[in-house]
């Protein structure tokens, strides 16, 4: 007996045009079994028509698994997040270190003086700020599925991707004076 | 750390590759945000805002309004601290008062700090001139020959000449030039050693500053 869910997946997506190739390599993706995928193709084309399918969409999307390549996709996102959180707090970082070596050895040093020579070095994190949660929605709304998704993470990712070069070259371009200043005198 | 700076890009750039070509497999609805998914965003955004606005407040007080550590220091001499009333233009200090027991041998209570030109200058490309002002209680027999003799170990040829103060006339005062460093060493009527060292400045303003010492 053929499982009722399958048929109303399958009369769903030739309703709305979609390739019997695409709609067998889904279903495959999902865990389907192939001889399954044949007899329901085979018994719906052989059935008259029906614009009822609109109100079985949703049930139908919640048994049909995603395929794994969705998963995929949101777990990298997920993890290119993971790799970013040290750019949300690089401003921090850098100020933190660069205070530690300038005072490593120099009793008399003030603390945190270099700001005065990079008094931006704050906005270092910035960027980082803004991407990591922009990262962790990405992954969240990947798991979607929806093209909707799939265009707002592929624009968080190319947005980050090229903030994240532009705030590399900023933060080489404001850190060494600094290095130059403190290793020159 | 190379290595991660290699690996996130590739991965980045991979990953965008791998997204553009499963778009067909993005046939689902879309779906609201859960309200978990929403805390938990929020909660990570919060957090980095936090941390990060946390350390700039405490970095930028303490740069901007340093702290010199002068109230902590003259609780623990037992001498008067001199204290230039004017700087050569463009100087301001650029260390704590701090205590330095190898600079004057016997006087391991002796305090050091220092004037230069702003690291915000340094950084544009300006040379440091930094001026150390070591100040220590001494007896009343000390010498300042005495000292200079003990302690000068250099190969350039040293200039002495002594020195008369118009704010302290009663101090004791000499002026040691040299190539390499030139000096100014006062000895104030309360028995105040006070030694004003600089490589780059210029004697006529370590002189100024010898004078404005109250």
């Amino acid at each position: 007996m053929l499982n009722p869910q399958l048929l109303e997946y399958i009369k769903h997506q030739l309703e709305f045009n979609q390739p019997i190739d695409f709609i067998k390599s889904n279903l495959t993706l999902a865990g389907w079994k192939q001889e399954d995928i044949e007899q329901a193709i085979k018994e719906i084309t052989s059935l008259p028509k029906t614009n009822s399918v609109e109100t079985v969409q949703s049930e139908i999307f919640q048994i049909v698994p995603k395929p794994k390549t969705i998963n995929l996709l949101s777990n990298l996102v997920f993890l290119l997040a993971l790799i970013n959180i040290p750019a949300a707090f690089a401003g921090s970082i850098s100020i933190l270190v660069t205070n530690q070596a300038m005072m490593k050895g120099n009793p008399g040093g003030l603390e945190y003086s270099m700001i005065k020579a990079i008094p931006f070095i704050g906005l270092i994190s910035l960027p980082g700020i803004i991407s990591l949660p922009l990262l962790l929605l990405a992954a969240i709304k990947i798991r979607s599925g929806s093209p909707k998704a799939w265009k707002s993470g592929l624009i968080i990712l190319i947005a980050i991707l090229l903030t994240n070069l532009l705030t590399g070259f900023l933060t080489a371009a404001l850190m060494s004076p600094i290095y130059s200043a403190t290793s020159l005198n | 750390m190379q290595f991660t700076q290699i690996l996130t890009p590739l991965l980045w750039i991979g990953l965008i590759i791998y997204l553009i070509f499963s778009k067909k497999k993005f046939t689902f609805p879309d779906t609201e945000l859960s309200y978990k998914s929403i805390i938990f965003l929020g909660l990570v955004s919060l957090t980095a805002v936090i941390v990060n606005v946390s350390i700039f407040v405490v970095a930028y007080t303490k740069a901007y309004r340093p702290d010199f550590g002068y109230q902590s220091i003259t609780k623990q001499i037992d001498f008067h601290l001199y204290l230039p009333q004017k700087l050569p233009t463009g100087d301001e200090q650029v260390s704590k008062f701090y205590f330095d027991e190898k600079v004057i041998t016997g006087y391991p209570k002796a305090v050091r700090f220092a004037f230069d030109i702003p690291i915000s200058s340094i950084a544009k490309g300006e040379k440091s001139k930094v001026t150390l002002i070591t100040e220590t209680k001494v007896d009343p027999s000390f010498s300042i020959e005495n000292y200079i003799s003990a302690n000068t170990k250099t190969t350039t040829p040293l200039k002495s000449q002594p020195l008369v103060l118009s704010k302290q006339q009663d101090s004791f005062v000499i002026l040691q030039t040299s190539d390499f460093v030139n000096t100014v060493f006062v000895k104030t009527i309360d028995n105040v050693f006070i030694e004003i060292s600089s490589i780059r400045e210029s004697t006529d303003n370590l002189i100024s500053i010898a004078n404005n010492l109250e």
